[in-house]
């Protein structure tokens, strides 16, 4: 007969707690995760795509200055061949060598900075775009906080349970590629 | 007492549940759910008023209008169907659907897209925003009138097509955004498969936007009653 109030008052506490819990999870759970950065850099499809289009336009690049290089080279052994002939070199020849040397030379220098811009802009544009889609998977999936680990210290330890990754690259290459 | 021993275990349940409820794929599989019977939903309208039409294309969860925020900035295509551009055409009141009909015809040859970009929580003009010269405001109208044409194309498959109709409407200080009309040739691709639009941003280098349309997105369309 005393076990009524005894069970009444279990059951009032486990619901009790069961709220408390419940408010408790609801107010200051803190949902975090964290995510590789090389590895989300590089399965990223833009990386890719652009990087295919850096290749490309350096390619097309050094093939000029390989063809430059090749003329170059080319001029200047028929003028070493008349020098060790002991022909008299027209002096045209001889500024036409030079020109072409220093067109080349600025060319090149032209070229590495344009690589460098390129590839600071292709860069650029893929942190933008990363950035946002990491957001909004953050915002979508109710996220305090996505860490970045980059392998220099910022976050030392972690379970891998919190790893997103992988979920993290399918959702930004989808946003990528523009699918809902 | 037995029934307040149950309910208790009921409530752990929940509670559990509730939890487990966290879990991201649940979430996924949740929404994608959710979607599909948004696009059911809509799929099974049918005879509308030419109004409703235009509010069902204009409605998000159609998939017509897909939107992209990439920083600051918001791109944002749209596609119009024919009766849309018919309705821009004709924008009146009261219908005359013989003229209606003639109208939808004529723009029944192409695709037609309105693509805008849009600074975000921004006012003014979009062609002056982070403006670091007037030299180059006068190299953003001309890119936007004559060069970004080629800069937007439909990608299917392996091929490749550039908008057929390219048009720039300035709005000068009037709205913090920039719209083009574009239109693709029908004969050129297959609207009923899978396509993807895509604009590679030299105004702002923002690099790839892309906008991908499903199979029959853009035929499963309500019909328009009298049409």
């Amino acid at each position: 007969m005393k076990l009524k109030p005894i069970l009444t008052t279990i059951f009032i506490s486990g619901l009790v707690c069961f709220v408390a819990l419940c408010v408790y999870n609801k107010m200051y759970h803190t949902k975090t995760a964290y995510i590789e950065i090389k590895k989300v850099f590089n399965g990223f499809q833009m990386k890719k795509e652009l990087e295919k289009e850096y290749e490309k336009t350096q390619k097309g690049r050094d093939k000029i200055l390989d063809s430059l290089s090749f003329n170059l080279k080319l001029m200047s052994k028929h003028l070493n061949e008349q020098k060790n002939a002991k022909i008299e070199i027209p002096k045209d020849e001889i500024y036409q060598f030079e020109y072409n040397r220093e067109e080349f030379l600025k060319l090149k220098k032209q070229y590495q900075e344009d690589n460098a811009m390129l590839s600071q802009k292709f860069d650029n544009q893929i942190l933008a775009q990363l950035t946002q889609y990491v957001i909004e998977y953050g915002k979508k999936n109710n996220y305090d906080i996505i860490l970045g680990a980059d392998g220099n210290g910022s976050l030392m330890y972690s379970k891998e349970s919190y790893n997103i990754s992988e979920d993290i690259i399918v959702y930004i290459n989808n946003k990528y590629k523009g699918i809902d | 007492m037995t029934k307040l021993f149950y309910i208790f275990i009921i409530l752990v349940t929940v509670n559990t549940t509730v939890t487990s409820c966290r879990n991201k794929d649940f979430n996924d599989k949740q929404s994608e759910q959710e979607e599909e019977i948004v696009d059911s939903k809509n799929y099974s309208k049918d005879n509308m008023t030419v109004q409703e039409f235009l509010t069902w294309c204009s409605d998000k969860n159609n998939k017509l209008n897909k939107s992209k925020d990439i920083a600051d900035l918001r791109f944002n295509l749209s596609y119009f169907p024919a009766p849309s551009m018919a309705f821009l055409e004709l924008r009146t009141e009261s219908y005359d659907f013989p003229k209606f009909q003639e109208a939808c015809n004529h723009y029944s040859d192409m695709t037609y897209f309105n693509f805008r970009l849009e600074i975000i929580d921004g006012t003014g003009e979009l062609l002056k925003y982070k403006l670091q010269s007037p030299a180059q405001y006068d190299g953003r109208v001309k890119y936007m009138s004559f060069e970004m044409q080629k800069d937007i194309y439909l990608v299917q498959g392996k091929d490749t097509l550039l908008p057929g109709l390219f048009h720039f409407e300035r709005v000068f200080e009037v709205a913090p955004y920039s719209t083009v009309m574009l239109a693709f040739d029908n004969k050129k691709f297959n609207k009923n498969e899978e396509f993807t639009v895509i604009y590679n941003d030299k105004l702002f280098e923002k690099g790839f936007v892309k906008f991908n349309y499903k199979n029959k997105q853009l035929i499963n369309l309500p019909n328009i009653s009298g049409l």
